[in-house]
């Protein structure tokens, strides 16, 4: 290798380095405070009519499938706009590194579903554990770009999963408030250390 | 000018010169792996330079508001955390992405010269 090329490599890593230690601040606590919100009253509704939403296993998993969808892509479209505001030209670089450490365990739930559904829907029952657990791993991935209370909400989902798939096998059965309690509070945790973490940095300047 | 080319390709407008200076690159590329940043001691050995030395560099890079210094106390010790700014962060990405366009644009000229002809020697009259 060549002195040029030697040169060029040290630049790479030294922007790698910048990168993964910067802090990602394209969470928006609204957002988040929002997708808690739109959880609960998917709970809610599932409880007040399960002939509706919770009919059979596919039901339940179609309807708490969508909801993740639908938050996911509320915190997706609110990350990158809020990311392009806040980072300026650090934004692609932040956002792919964030991206590349969510993206794997987004990918292995929805797998894992699909697959559940399709092959083994009696054991559907796995699925919230599982999920959560997905939830508190993406979060750890990721915890050093992030306010580092973050690790506290990653345990709390990671704990809830073992709990509520230790629930799910003994009953067989799937409630409403197996995704409800660990996705609302553990969201609305989330939404308030991302608020706290904008406001100490307002403090600071 | 050429079609489809920036209007100043060789202006380097992200070459800024607070970081164009071989202690402050240092500097500032050490506090770059930091999201918390790295204290004065830390922060003189990793660079091998003096306190006046590195007090004088640090100011600059404060003064330019690319780096945060923070006095505090690590149990009963008075301790000065330095860590690199938003605007810092931003800015030396964009130093660094210039500094890699320089360089590639250098390797691009060495390859091209080293495919054209070589010059015939004059012949002695």
């Amino acid at each position: 290798m060549n002195e040029v090329e030697h040169a060029l490599s040290q630049i790479a890593d030294i922007h790698a380095q910048l990168t993964a230690s910067s802090r990602f601040r394209g969470f928006a606590p609204a957002a988040i405070g929002f997708n808690a919100a739109l959880m609960l009253g998917v709970t809610v509704a599932q409880s007040a009519w399960p002939q509706v939403l919770a009919k059979d296993p596919l039901r339940y998993v179609a309807v708490w499938g969508a909801t993740l969808g639908a938050a996911t892509v509320v915190s997706a479209t609110e990350a990158v706009s809020r990311s392009r505001h806040l980072h300026g030209r650090m934004a692609d670089a932040l956002l792919g590194s964030t991206l590349r450490g969510l993206l794997p365990f987004a990918a292995a739930g929805l797998v894992i579903a699909a697959a559940v559904c399709r092959f083994a829907p009696a054991s559907a029952w796995m699925l919230p554990g599982l999920w959560q657990i997905l939830v508190g791993l993406a979060g750890f991935s990721v915890a050093s770009s992030l306010p580092s209370a973050i690790r506290l909400a990653s345990g709390w989902f990671f704990i809830c999963g073992a709990i509520t798939f230790g629930l799910g096998a003994r009953s067989g059965a799937l409630s409403p408030w197996m995704m409800g309690v660990p996705f609302v509070a553990g969201l609305a945790g989330v939404a308030i250390i991302f608020h706290g973490a904008n406001g100490e940095r307002n403090v600071r300047g | 000018m050429f079609e489809g080319e920036p209007q100043a390709p060789f202006a380097y407008e992200g070459l800024d010169r607070v970081f164009h200076e071989k202690a402050r690159l240092g500097i500032v590329s050490s506090l770059a792996s930091y999201a918390d940043g790295l204290t004065f001691s830390e922060l003189k050995s990793l660079c091998a330079l003096t306190d006046g030395n590195l007090s004088r560099h640090l100011q600059v890079l404060e003064e330019a508001g690319y780096v945060g210094i923070l006095k505090g106390y690590d149990g009963k010790r008075p301790q000065t955390r330095c860590r690199l700014t938003e605007q810092g962060r931003e800015r030396f990405s964009d130093y660094l992405i210039a500094l890699e366009e320089v360089l590639r644009r250098a390797r691009q000229a060495a390859v091209h010269s080293e495919r054209l002809p070589a010059q015939p020697t004059p012949k002695p009259a």
